[in-house]
This record gives structure tokens, sequence and C-alpha cells, in this order.
């Protein structure tokens, strides 16, 4: 499938401010076993994109796009994904399997988005022709 | 019982029923501008790409382009049979938006 390229300014990018996990939304829908954190309560207009690692397909980040009311810059990560977290990611990283509990703790969001970030970083999600974008 | 919010058709003619439950868990949970109902509704019966789900064999993705291209909605529907009948349903499971499909969906469509 092709891939469209993005703008250097619109490339998914980390948050340089960190991020404190009692203020992150987490959701689970039980019937997609999907996990869906984002980094706190603005609305923030965003899509999914999956990091490339080669270990897993299940774990993407949500970057903004720039609608909604929000000053916050298109490409900036504000928040993550998982999917199929019980079967799959959540035997390979068995804390992660906390988050699909109702009020799971913060460390246990912490840890979460402390992993992906580092996948992130490590792999990054596909910009088209022109590589990789990473943290 | 779960509240049905719209039932309609795919491009192959079957049933596919989008739930209150689906609307709550997947789509309202998320924060900035979700997809709309009808927008959902629009991606099943009339898809721009149709693909196999990466993970599970009895899922498919519809795709549909939207204006603030490159971003595309996906919405991903689940076959299952229904207990005590056993009948075969299929159901939205969840909707957002996004850029690129995961490497392992197989295109059914077109």
């Amino acid at each position: 499938m092709a891939m469209k390229t993005l703008a250097e300014e619109t490339r998914p990018r980390w948050p340089s401010d960190p991020i404190d996990p009692i203020s992150a939304r987490v959701s689970y829908n039980p019937v997609a076993d999907e996990l869906v954190i984002t980094f706190d309560e603005r609305s923030i207009a965003s899509y999914v994109e999956w990091i490339e690692a080669p270990e897993s397909s299940d774990a993407a980040v949500l970057v903004a796009f720039g609608g909604g009311a929000t000053a916050t810059a298109p490409g900036e990560i504000v928040g993550v994904q998982i999917d199929h977290l019980l079967e799959r990611p959540g035997i390979a990283h068995p804390t992660w399997r906390e988050l699909a509990r109702p009020a799971p703790v913060p460390e246990a969001v912490a840890r979460l988005i402390a992993d992906i970030e580092d996948l992130f970083g490590r792999y990054g999600v596909p910009v088209g022709a022109g590589g990789r974008s990473r943290g | 019982m779960v509240a049905s919010i719209w039932r309609t058709r795919d491009r192959l003619g079957r049933a596919v029923e989008f739930t209150a439950e689906a609307w709550d868990q997947s789509v309202l949970e998320r924060t900035g501008e979700p997809p709309t109902i009808a927008a959902i509704r629009s991606a099943v019966e009339s898809p721009d790409l149709v693909t196999a789900d990466a993970d599970f064999p009895r899922r498919e993705c519809h795709y549909r382009w939207k204006s603030t291209a490159p971003l595309r909605l996906k919405v991903v529907v689940r076959s299952f049979p229904l207990p005590p009948s056993g009948t075969w349903v299929d159901e939205v499971v969840t909707a957002y938006s996004d850029r690129n499909a995961k490497p392992q969906e197989a295109p059914l469509w077109p």
C-alpha cells in the first residue's frame, strides 16, 4: 500500500514536556481488546500511526493533526494505542495487562508510556520515501 | 440487549451493525474530533479500500479517505457466531483516523 509523505513540521515527534501519568486518560475497549491513552484531558484531534517495531505491530502513537480547539502543533504525539492488549502484547509485557482494568495505578500508566516512547525512539513510524520519523 | 445505532449492508451485501456499546467504547472515548456516526456508516457501505485484518481472520478493515488527506477513517468489522443459534453476525468494533495500514494487512477490495 502506498505511503504518503509528511512535511517535516508535521512529522510525529514525542512531546518535549514530561508526561504526567495522573493526568493521562486511559480507555480500554474490551470488544476490540484495544487500549488508548491520551496524555491529558485536552480535546486534540489526532490520528493513529503504527510504530515500525519488528517484534510487534500492535503499538501506535496518536499524532495531532492540528484540528480541534487546541494550540497543539501538528505532529506532536498526544497519546498511545495498543491493539490486542491481552491477546498478544500483554503476554510479552505482563505489566501492560493492568491497563485493561478499571482505574489502573499511575505507575502502570507511566511504565507503558515509557515503553512506547522507547519503541518510538528506536523504530519510529513510516513517513514515506523520506525515511522514518523518530523521537 | 445492546442498543443498535444503525444496521446496514457492506459491499458484499452482508448485514453490519453498529451498536451503542461500540460507539461508547471505541469512538467517544477518544478525545479530539471523533468520526461521526454517518462517516462510520459510509466507510462500511462505500469503502475506498478493504483489507483483511493483520491479526484476526474474521475481521476486515474498511477505509474511507478523509478531506484531511492523507488521513483515512478506518472502521474494523468483526464476524462472529451469535449464541445460542450460532448465526454469524458482523459488527463494528472500533473506528479511528489513521494514515498507514499495518504492513500485515492484505488488500481485499478493490
